[in-house]
């Protein structure tokens, strides 16, 4: 079993070799796919983050009307809670909200001053897209003010929620267009390499070798481009985040970034590529090993 | 009761298309350890016969048996199965130009699964058997038209099989090589082998022949 597999990855090998100028070009091919697929999934996934904390700052105020109950407050808390896209529901008693309020201001500028803050819920959502619903069930519950019960800011929600969704749209539509390319570069690798060493597959039939022995190599030689193409993206990609954060740090007073997952991603890019290889190599021979 | 052939053509046609056909309704009978040759002009069907046999053609009609086995229940997962059968010699030499003569042959063994022991026992074995042992570190160019194609016939004994099926052998050489390679396959058939040669080579047939079956437009005109 050793022996015959050790057979198949040297001819893998010796293969690979032999064309070396359409290997390099197979690998440094998927590597650029994979590096713009990658940092496309990357870029996503950093912005989506960022978007998803700005998300979680926008809140939605609801104002109980006056001479509410505290058994009444708790009961309309407990409702909200129970709507759906609602992740939180925080109470803000207005002594508290004035006392937090105060602290940005002079202490002589707000001395006489008497607290015009109403007491009232925070509201936090999980599904933005949802906030005029949510907003619209809230203000049919019982002591919430029906005019001004309900504040939040609409316009800006939906912003950041369509970027996201745009965002999520062209990340998808990039890096589909971006594995079509590479998928097809490899097939077309694999079919010539399969035309460079047809009369080795010819004589591996001829002498009774099994379709799987005949197709094995190719599949190797495949899976090994993936790989190494896989895997020279992860590197090309960590090497861009360090450029690019270096020369963001140097230019702001921005935090210091995350650093970039190279693990992590050399796991996944190459793992992707490499069975993405394999797969396109099983194509690319369905055609030409048949018979 | 009569003995099966070992291989049986009932009524066979080979259609490539609706107006191209490579056989058509041939019955033929050879029984082990026949030196059979098939003439006939080019395009007449001798290759195509022989493509069935090895399955590189799958008859349209008809029904083709190896040793009492139907050709048509070996499906394309299992034709290996079939082709270690039988040693084929195809039209052109097909032997891997980089390679040495020792390691063409070692090549094609390790593809069938066996291991680096096995090719150790057998090339020497094989290289001998084809008078080829002397040139075993050539590599193909080295050699001549002659000394090439004992290497291809011995790469078609790897599997010791009771066949040897071998297209056009002569095609490329002169006269005396040719002469050298059917002594070779004759020693073979000699030895117990069945051997069906193609060859439009007639001076060749007519020295070596002990059945000539004669092929004209994919149909049968001699046996």
């Amino acid at each position: 079993m050793f022996d015959q597999l050790s057979f198949l990855l040297g001819e893998a090998i010796v293969a690979t070799r032999r064309n070396l100028t359409m290997t390099f070009a197979a690998i440094s091919t998927v590597a650029i796919a994979l590096f713009l697929l990658g940092g496309m999934v990357y870029v996503f996934r950093v912005t989506d983050q960022a978007a998803a904390a700005v998300a979680a700052k926008f809140e939605m105020r609801v104002y109980a009307i006056e001479g509410t109950t505290q058994p009444q407050i708790s009961a309309l808390a407990k409702e909200m809670r129970a709507i759906p896209s609602v992740s939180a529901v925080y109470w803000i008693p207005r002594d508290k909200a004035w006392a937090k309020e105060r602290k940005k201001y002079p202490p002589e500028l707000t001395a006489n001053v008497e607290n015009p803050l109403p007491d009232a819920f925070k509201v936090v959502l999980s599904n933005l897209r949802k906030s005029a619903d949510v907003a619209k069930q809230i203000r049919t519950l019982k002591n919430v003010d029906l005019k001004e019960g309900v504040q939040y800011l609409d316009a800006e929600e939906r912003f950041v929620d369509q970027a996201r969704s745009l965002l999520r749209w062209v990340g998808t539509g990039i890096g589909s267009l971006l594995m079509l390319v590479s998928g097809i570069l490899i097939y077309n690798a694999i079919r010539l390499s399969v035309f460079s060493r047809r009369r080795e597959a010819r004589i591996m039939m001829l002498v009774g070798a099994s379709r799987l022995t005949v197709r094995v190599p190719y599949l190797v030689e495949g899976l090994m481009q993936g790989l190494a193409g896989g895997v020279l993206g992860a590197a090309i990609l960590g090497s861009a985040h360090i450029a690019v954060t270096s020369q963001m740090m140097a230019l702001s007073s921005l935090g210091k970034p995350a650093p970039f997952p190279w693990m992590e991603a050399m796991v996944a890019m190459g793992v992707t590529g490499a069975v993405y290889g394999m797969v396109c190599s099983y194509i690319a021979l369905l055609l030409p090993m048949k018979g | 009761m009569p003995e099966t052939p070992f291989i049986d053509f009932r009524d066979v046609s080979v259609e490539y298309s609706q107006e191209v056909s490579g056989l058509q309704h041939v019955t033929l009978q050879i029984d082990r350890g026949e030196f059979t040759f098939f003439t006939g002009p080019t395009g007449a069907g001798k290759s195509t016969l022989l493509k069935v046999l090895t399955r590189e053609v799958r008859h349209t009609d008809g029904e083709v048996r190896l040793d009492g086995q139907n050709l048509a229940d070996f499906r394309d997962s299992t034709v290996h199965k079939l082709r270690r059968q039988m040693g084929i010699v195809p039209q052109n030499y097909e032997l891997l130009p980089t390679k040495r003569v020792w390691e063409n042959l070692a090549y094609a063994i390790r593809s069938v699964g066996k291991s680096r022991k096995e090719v150790r026992d057998e090339v020497p074995r094989i290289l001998q058997q084809v008078n080829m042992a002397h040139r075993y570190d050539a590599y193909p160019h080295q050699l001549s038209g002659g000394e090439q194609q004992r290497v291809v016939i011995g790469r078609a004994l790897i599997n010791r099989p009771p066949l040897l099926i071998a297209d056009e052998p002569t095609g490329n050489l002169d006269p005396s090589q040719s002469i050298e390679v059917m002594e070779l396959l004759s020693g073979l058939n000699q030895m117990g082998m069945t051997v069906l040669i193609a060859s439009h080579d007639m001076p060749v047939v007519e020295r070596f022949a002990q059945r000539i079956v004669e092929l004209r437009q994919g149909k049968i005109t001699h046996v």
